[in-house]
């Protein structure tokens, strides 16, 4: 994280490291599934690494994206009252970009889920992936169907819950805005087709 | 118009004003701008002169206003004076040492309201005493709740910015920016987004806290009334590039209050702003190129 929001301030470390990350950002993480059993073994390891591959490079223009967008005039006030160029970043920066860095995250979660179902793919005889194919693989796609919306369960639960402990440790949110249903609705909409594209690797 | 031809001039002061601004002279100057310019280069476009060889001096306690047209870049002349935008040519001194960058001793308030959100309301009076200062937790503490029961807002303390109104905003800001007892405060159109009569309790609020304290203030505004209702003198600018047009001494007595706004004096002061700032010949030719779009004979004037 501290990447990132160095990235978001500092034009100069941007231009640096945003080609690089431009480039890895476009390589699916799942290309990656074989490699990195092979250089991880079979263990969590290779999942491990695939969610970081799948969603670091993402994080980081993001969340850099999200740094550059504070008003100015909380820099430019922030200056008057005589904060130095480091206390901008950790009493201004940090502060006024956190929450939506938070929400951001609640974002990248989805993409994380996702990953997680393509990791599991790889070399596994247990877990909800290996289940979904299995009974695919049988043809029965009642349990099919029930694990995927199951996945899309879990999915909103746990984002439902970080979006309430957002609002515990923002308390300046409180009241501020009440459109988390509608945000979660919204998000488990886009992973149910996440969930199907899982789908169309199982061999036929 | 015809009422503001029959006033004094507005030359003319009562004894006890003259009395008041041969002292004011007399205290030593606080901020000192010498020759000042700035031009603003964008890319693709023409380079703009914003402001031209402006000098005037600031006594120590005085409220001066800065007023002139749009784009005559008093805005810009306060944040140079805040050290956010680096002049071109001239020198600023404060207590006679020249201005270099941002620093606590020239608080500032913006017209947006620029209190930290994350913040509350104790919290924000306390960020420059912590962050700019270096003054321990307790001591900023005692020193906010000071100053917030200075601006009335004690009951407010923990509070949240986005519960306040626009009017308590900016005097959480102007408490935020004087507790870090500066030289000088600079305030550019802070009441500009309030509506009237919030601006009219602000002014007196201004009033009444500058009375208190020993401060200084450079006030930017583009409403003549408030500048002549606040200001001990108005530095009146010009457009396009931005000059000193006139340095004017106001002629109305202290105490001010809402009842001063139709004395002769307020309306003399404010008669001669007019004609500085929105001359009538160059009223006339604005006149919209209109043709008639009703029915003749069907007017409404």
């Amino acid at each position: 994280m501290p990447l990132r929001i160095l990235c978001g301030t500092l034009p100069a470390l941007r231009r640096l490291t945003e080609p690089f990350i431009e480039f890895f950002r476009y390589l699916p993480a799942p290309a990656f599934g074989a490699l990195a059993v092979a250089v991880l073994g079979i263990e969590d390891a290779p999942k491990v690494a695939i969610i970081f591959i799948g969603t670091f490079f993402q994080q980081v223009l993001v969340i850099a994206n999200t740094t550059r967008r504070i008003d100015p005039a909380l820099l430019e006030a922030a200056e008057t009252l005589g904060a130095s160029r480091r206390a901008l970043i950790t009493k201004v920066v940090v502060p006024g970009a956190i929450t939506e860095i938070y929400t951001d995250m609640r974002v990248l979660l989805g993409w994380a889920w996702t990953y997680l179902i393509v990791a599991e793919l790889i070399g596994v005889s247990s877990g909800i992936t290996y289940f979904i194919n299995q009974q695919a693989k049988y043809r029965a796609y009642d349990r099919v169907f029930a694990s995927i919306i199951l996945i899309g369960l879990i999915g909103l639960v746990t984002d439902l819950a970080l979006a309430s402990l957002g609002r515990q440790i923002f308390p300046w949110l409180r009241g501020a805005r009440r459109g988390w249903l509608s945000a979660a609705v919204g998000l488990v909409r886009r992973r149910r087709p996440d969930g199907a594209v899982s789908k169309p690797v199982v061999p036929a | 118009m015809s009422v503001a031809l029959s006033v004094p001039d507005y030359r003319e002061q009562a004894p006890e004003v003259a009395a008041r601004f041969a002292k004011l002279k007399e205290r030593p100057v606080i901020l000192d701008v010498q020759g000042l310019s700035k031009t603003f280069t964008a890319p693709g476009r023409p380079t703009t002169l914003a402001l031209s060889d402006v000098s005037f001096q600031v006594h120590r306690r005085e409220l001066m206003c800065v007023i002139g047209p749009s784009g005559c870049g008093k805005s810009t002349l306060a944040r140079l004076v805040a050290g956010l935008e680096e002049p071109n040519g001239g020198r600023m001194l404060l207590d006679g040492k020249p201005i270099d960058g941002p620093g606590s001793d020239r608080g500032m308030v913006f017209q947006s309201y620029t209190l930290f959100p994350w913040l509350t309301v104790q919290k924000n009076v306390m960020f420059g005493l912590e962050v700019g200062k270096g003054h321990s937790r307790a001591e900023a503490e005692e020193e906010a709740q000071l100053w917030l029961q200075l601006v009335g807002l004690t009951k407010f303390a923990s509070a949240y910015p986005h519960q306040l109104s626009g009017g308590m905003k900016q005097r959480v800001a102007i408490a935020r920016a004087l507790a870090n007892r500066p030289r000088i405060l600079l305030m550019d159109e802070p009441f500009g987004a309030l509506d009237a009569q919030t601006r009219g309790q602000m002014q007196s609020y201004l009033l009444q806290i500058w009375k208190q304290v020993d401060i200084t203030i450079l006030f930017i505004t583009h409403d003549l009334d408030e500048a002549v209702y606040l200001a001990d003198r108005i530095l009146v600018l010009d457009a396009h590039p931005g000059r000193v047009r006139e340095l004017m001494e106001v002629p109305v007595p202290r105490p001010r209050g809402p009842d001063q706004f139709l004395s002769p004096p307020f309306l003399a002061a404010r008669h001669h702003l007019e004609e500085l700032i929105h001359p009538r010949t160059a009223q006339a030719a604005d006149t919209l190129p209109m043709f008639r779009m009703t029915v003749v004979g069907d007017d409404v004037e």
